[in-house]
């Protein structure tokens, strides 16, 4: 069963063209993620789902209500967490919650066994103003607020954005734990290594789906041998094989290059030999499985060579 | 019911946490009441006097004596010509030239009817206005007097027989403070009502907390009320502090029905909120917001009849001050304060204000859901 249906919604601003033909199914108690770059016209996606936005064309729902004829019943059943802070800076920890909580005609008891493993982490600071929070503080307050009236679809913009590594797992920990409680949850984030953790993602570029699937699914769509490669000089190293005849891509990933090649034949060896011939020393070769990140690079080449 | 509740709650949350806002709303009243009260007085009791004596008779050392026992003059410059005494006032040093022409007392007695001629300095014309009229009093007075000396010269016809007396109604000592401050208290309410409800939602749009509550299910109305009860209330607030401070302070009459004030006031109150909250939809920013509330404000407030008599702004002007909020409560409450009248006198006044309220709210309100 779909929670989330979305059917060729496009959305511009003047010339600029936001979301272009978009279709996506997301299923009931599923973590779906959209993945993009800055730009790519995630949060205008957003913004048309949780009822803010009118899409231009299309059509789109929600636990099969229309975003635009039902928008009342669906803001009862959405939990929303825009990736701005929007809680009340001035007021206290508890002051919000109880606020949202309110509005929505409830208490913070009702829903609390819903919120209870996020809310004791924030407890100790109940009295603190939300602007004084640190940020993973403010994230678990944030969606302590978009839960505190039971919704059945969560959606997140970019929460865990300018957060730090540690509260982005424990974040990610949440997540998994609503899931259980057949939560449908949609989080958009810039963020790679996060779509591993969604049951499925959609790639987004620049107001289009380049691929919807599973994490692992999209990986084996990359279908080129992969290299990861390492030298003590990066800079020239990447330089070198780009000049390469069988690369087919190279990128910079931290310490590493990862490099596609054209031929499956391409070996370790023949990678290690022409590195050495260029004068490279301490060249540590690595056949690897392409993660999301290079699948999203591929797909953006992609379509930036069928554009052009 | 609950939900209304919560927004009430929560904007009185906020208020009372902000203390800045707290100082806005309680003590800048307070302080206005002392300090514009006193300084916006115009009752004139230092205008300085030339004066051009060419008589030096015992009968124009008498007039001089008059004017400056009156209290409202300070005899600045003595001249014996006009041409010194016009070139003072050019530098400011007079506001008004009495001269007396010579043979002035001669003349007097003759029957020739004698001219004093007054000058007065136009550039600030309402204080010319009221020293001229002073002088002429003054004057008018002694010819009086000195025509009761002459009863046999009956032939000096710029002499009045008739008496003029005249008194002040409903203030009666022409005390300014007590025309000033019913219209005070009518600037303050106007001024806060407009400024909170104005700033308030911007704020909410400028930390993108509107964000958050337009996914809520909370009605459109449900959210105006909210928002505008909690400010309807602090103004109700801030009439009874005005109102006090008044009263101990400058022992302001009250003579009609405090009920209907509140009554007229609670209305007035919706109909500024609203328009505040009208400008907050059309605004993005506090800043933007502070300027067309300013802009207004000044508007009203210059226009609302406290410092120019409306009767006596030109035609156009009075036009406008038709859609003037601010003129009509001032208007009330003097009329309600000063002269106790009740509410079949400013029916009309009343009307124009619940019109005004009713028409900003459903401006807002239908501006609101466009925005939304």
């Amino acid at each position: 069963m779909n929670s989330i249906q979305i059917e060729n919604i496009s959305k511009s601003y003047g010339n600029i063209v936001a979301l272009k033909d978009i279709s996506i199914n997301v299923h009931k108690g599923e973590i779906f993620g959209l993945i993009g770059a800055d730009g790519a016209g995630k949060s205008t996606l957003f913004d048309i789902l949780v009822t803010l936005l009118l899409p231009d064309k299309g059509k789109a729902t929600i636990e099969n209500l229309d975003v635009v004829k039902d928008y009342l019943k669906i803001r009862k059943l959405l939990g929303y967490m825009p990736g701005k802070f929007s809680l009340y800076q001035d007021l206290s920890v508890y002051e919000n919650l109880d606020f949202f909580a309110s509005i929505f005609g409830g208490t913070i008891e009702e829903n609390y066994d819903l919120i209870k493993d996020i809310w004791v982490q924030i407890e100790p600071f109940q009295t603190r103003p939300a602007g004084k929070l640190s940020g993973g503080m403010k994230q678990k307050l944030a969606l302590c607020c978009a839960l505190v009236h039971k919704p059945t679809v969560l959606c997140l913009d970019e929460p865990t954005t300018g957060v730090d590594p540690v509260s982005r797992k424990e974040f990610w920990g949440m997540l998994k734990r609503l899931k259980e409680k057949e939560i449908t949850i949609l989080i958009s984030t810039p963020y790679m290594d996060e779509a591993m953790l969604c049951d499925r993602v959609a790639l987004i570029q620049q107001g289009t789906i380049m691929a919807i699937d599973t994490p692992l699914r999209i990986t084996e769509k990359f279908g080129k041998k992969l290299f990861s490669i390492h030298s003590e000089n990066l800079y020239r190293l990447l330089k070198d094989l780009r000049m390469y005849e069988e690369t087919h891509s190279c990128y910079s990933f931290g310490q590493d290059v990862h490099l596609a090649v054209k031929s499956q034949a391409t070996s370790k060896n023949d990678l290690a030999q022409y590195l050495f011939s260029k004068g490279h020393e301490n060249v540590i070769v690595k056949i690897i499985n392409a993660g999301i990140e290079d699948t999203f690079m591929e797909l953006m080449n992609n379509s930036l060579k069928v554009e052009s | 019911m609950r939900t209304i509740g919560a927004i009430i709650r929560k904007e009185f949350l906020q208020v009372f946490r902000d203390k800045a806002m707290i100082r806005i709303i309680f003590l800048v009243p307070v302080i206005q009441l002392i300090v514009l009260v006193n300084a916006a007085n115009m009752d004139m009791n230092n205008i300085s006097l030339g004066i051009v004596d060419r008589d030096m008779s015992p009968t124009s050392q008498k007039i001089i004596n008059k004017l400056q026992a009156s209290g409202y003059f300070i005899l600045k410059d003595f001249e014996t010509t006009s041409a010194i005494a016009i070139k003072k006032m050019e530098r400011d040093k007079t506001d008004i030239i009495v001269q007396i022409p010579k043979d002035f007392e001669k003349d007097i007695y003759k029957g020739n009817n004698p001219r004093i001629s007054v000058t007065v300095n136009a550039i600030n014309s309402l204080k010319a206005g009221i020293a001229s009229s002073y002088a002429v009093n003054i004057l008018t007075d002694y010819a009086k007097e000195l025509s009761a000396n002459f009863q046999a010269t009956a032939n000096q016809n710029n002499i009045s027989y008739f008496d003029i007396t005249y008194s002040n109604w409903f203030n009666p000592r022409l005390d300014y403070k007590t025309l000033m401050l019913p219209g005070i208290l009518a600037l303050l309410i106007t001024l806060i009502g407009i400024l909170l409800s104005a700033l308030n939602i911007v704020r909410e749009k400028e930390i993108g907390t509107i964000e958050q509550l337009n996914v809520t299910p909370i009605g459109r109305f449900q959210f105006i009320a909210g928002k505008l009860l909690p400010f309807w209330i602090l103004g109700l607030v801030l009439l009874t502090i005005g109102l006090l401070v008044s009263k101990l302070l400058y022992d302001l009459p009250i003579v009609g029905s405090l009920l209907l004030l509140y009554g007229v006031v609670s209305i007035y109150l919706f109909a500024v909120l609203g328009f505040g909250f009208l400008i907050s939809t059309i605004s993005e920013t506090q800043s933007q917001a502070m300027f067309v509330t300013m802009f207004f404000l000044f508007t009203f407030i210059l226009m609302s009849g406290l410092f120019t008599a409306i009767s006596n702004m030109p035609v156009w002007a009075q036009k406008i001050d038709i859609i003037n909020p601010t003129a009509y409560l001032v208007s009330i409450i003097r009329l309600v304060l000063l002269k106790g009248s009740t509410l079949s006198d400013i029916k009309p006044q009343v009307t124009a204000i619940i019109i005004f309220a009713f028409l900003t709210n459903a401006l807002a309100i239908w501006r609101y859901h466009k925005t939304s």
